[in-house]
């Protein structure tokens, strides 16, 4: 049986304008000013404790904002938004197998009291096979490997047929098999025009597969086509590190800390 | 031993108490699974001792008891919401606050009632045996109740309890599903003076709900295996109190730990005696 594809609308365009973001009296977002087109895919890409996860959350209205405005094209009654969120912030051991997770995708659509139709079910079903993961679909969430659990959650963002999608580090600590499905997955949501925001560590990944790179530390240090965001100067400024470019291949070179200005 | 088990059923007040354990098992048990799954074990036992000043008014002014409790509960279920929702004082902080105050307030107007020794007994560690038709009336309609709104708003705990990131993008709103649980807790605890007492109405919030975590890997199930348990507990707890005239709040909650120890013990491939056969199993294997 091939699985049937979840249909996913287009995507929506935003924009950020000073947007400010504290954690009792620190600042976590500093002046973000930016704006990302609809059907758009953007690498974030920025050390620990830059503020990728803050940002991620800012867009989702699930932090308050100190100053500045997010606005979405068409407002926000048009937004559907999937956010899978941060390995760390899951509780891995509650009671809910890998298709109860997927179901949750669909609650946003039904409002209170309404309990999941077999329409709910059926995409529920075809979003974890678009992850080949239909053969676990009964298994307990705490029973599946990190590579897998990382494919329920994708799999449930695709049940919630998004116009944006927040993916945060969804490349750490999965193996090929996981990264290259993930890829697809974007390269399917590119195809459907869903903007795509998606935090990683790798740089490599963010210059080849991205056509926006955004260059996080707290402010924005760079917002672009990669090829003019991650250079030698600005990489350094983020990350505090020197970057060199091997053969095309952006390492960092952790031997000499940065000269203080 | 027929007549052992049916004998006391044909009185009136075992009947009553009957249904009052049986209800109050199987609500605390079904409600205790999210207690367990969102570490609310201490705001339960701190609700069940801050409703001791209701129930020390009702007593002096000679309304019911349960009314008193419930009024307090609301209370001071809301006291926590409020004092913890600036962010300035953790939620654990301002339960200890207001539960030892509530708790004190309560002794202190218990301690001025001059017959309080055997009342008081009966409020800290239950007292099935004495429930009256206007208690049960009243405990099966709040049973009721709470089944119905755990049943009615299944997927609106379950979003809030394991993604509430998620149940926010969905619109559920955390805070008032906080608050509903909150007041379904209060009613709960209410229901359960009677029968286990305010001293241990936490351990039948979290030990039936523990036993069945141990054997069940979906939340349905664990709210079922967890019914069972409590309903099973309450009943073992009734005949102990009926025979060995013992307080049944007391023999309930030993009943229930009996349960968790054998799930603890005997749970397939969680339970210790599983883990030590695959622990010899594998030695073995290694050794030849
Ligand atoms: N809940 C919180 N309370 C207080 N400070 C926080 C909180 N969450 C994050 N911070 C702080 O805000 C800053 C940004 O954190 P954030 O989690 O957004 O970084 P990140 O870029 O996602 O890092 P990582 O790569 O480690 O995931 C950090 O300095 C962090 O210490
Ligand atoms: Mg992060």
């Amino acid at each position: 049986m091939k699985p049937q594809m979840t249909r996913v609308a287009s995507g929506i365009g935003f924009q950020l304008r000073d947007v400010v973001v504290n954690y009792d009296g620190h600042v976590a977002l500093d002046r973000v000013t930016l704006k990302v087109e609809a059907g758009g895919q953007v690498a974030v890409v920025g050390p620990n404790g830059a503020g990728k996860s803050t940002l991620f959350k800012a867009i989702a209205g699930l932090l308050p904002l100190r100053s500045g405005r997010i606005d979405l094209e068409g407002g926000p009654p048009q937004l559907r938004l999937a956010y899978v969120p941060q390995r760390e912030e899951i509780d891995w051991r509650f009671p809910v197998s890998a298709f109860d997770v997927v179901l949750m995708g669909r609650y946003g659509r039904l409002g209170w009291l309404r309990h999941p139709q077999a329409a709910d079910k059926q995409a529920a079903l075809a979003s974890l096979e678009r992850l080949s993961m239909g053969p676990l679909a009964d298994r307990p969430l705490a029973e599946l490997s990190g590579g897998q659990q990382q494919r329920v959650f994708l799999a449930r963002a695709l049940a919630q047929e998004p116009n944006l999608l927040l993916l945060d580090e969804p490349f750490t600590g999965v193996d090929v098999s996981v990264r290259t499905s993930t890829l697809e997955v974007l390269d399917a949501l590119r195809a459907e025009g869903v903007t795509v925001l998606v935090s990683t560590h790798d740089l490599n990944l963010a210059s080849e597969r991205f056509q926006q790179v955004l260059l996080l530390n707290h402010r924005v240090i760079g917002f672009g086509v990669p090829g003019e965001v991650l250079t030698a100067e600005r990489v350094a400024e983020a990350f505090g590190v020197h970057a060199l470019f091997v053969g095309g291949a952006i390492v960092i070179d952790q031997c000499c800390p940065p000269t203080e200005p | 031993m027929i007549h052992w088990l049916t004998d006391p059923f044909t009185l009136a007040f075992m009947q009553r108490a009957l249904v009052a354990a049986l209800l109050v098992g199987v609500v605390c048990s079904v409600l205790g699974c999210y207690v367990v799954l969102r570490s609310m074990a201490f705001l339960g036992d701190a609700l069940a001792h801050a409703i001791l000043p209701g129930v020390a008014i009702a007593y002096i002014f000679g309304f019911s008891l349960l009314l008193g409790a419930l009024i307090a509960a609301l209370v001071v279920a809301f006291g926590i919401g409020l004092v913890s929702r600036g962010g300035n004082i953790r939620e654990d902080t301002a339960i200890g606050i207001l539960f030892a105050a509530a708790l004190s307030l309560g002794i202190v107007m218990i301690s001025t009632i001059q017959t309080y020794a055997t009342d008081l007994t009966h409020i800290l560690f239950g007292d099935v045996l004495g429930v009256g038709p206007h208690d049960l009336e009243l405990t099966a309609g709040l049973a009721v109740v709470v089944l119905a709104t755990v049943l009615l708003l299944y997927k609106e705990f379950l979003v809030v309890s394991f993604d509430p990131l998620l149940a926010r993008i969905s619109g559920v709103s955390p805070g008032l599903v906080r608050a509903v649980m909150l007041v379904l807790l209060a009613l709960t605890i209410v229901i359960s003076l009677q029968t286990v007492g305010v001293g241990l109405v936490a351990a039948m919030l979290v030990t039936p709900a523990a036993t069945a975590s141990l054997l069940t890997k979906r939340l349905p199930a664990m709210m079922a295996v967890s019914a069972v348990v409590g309903a099973l507990s309450s009943l073992i707890g009734l005949f102990a109190s009926y025979y060995l005239n013992v307080a049944s709040g007391a023999a309930i909650v030993l009943a229930a730990t009996a349960f968790f120890v054998l799930a603890f013990i005997l749970a397939p491939r969680r339970g210790l005696l599983w883990r030590g056969a695959r622990g010899l199993l594998a030695s073995s294997a290694q050794h030849g």
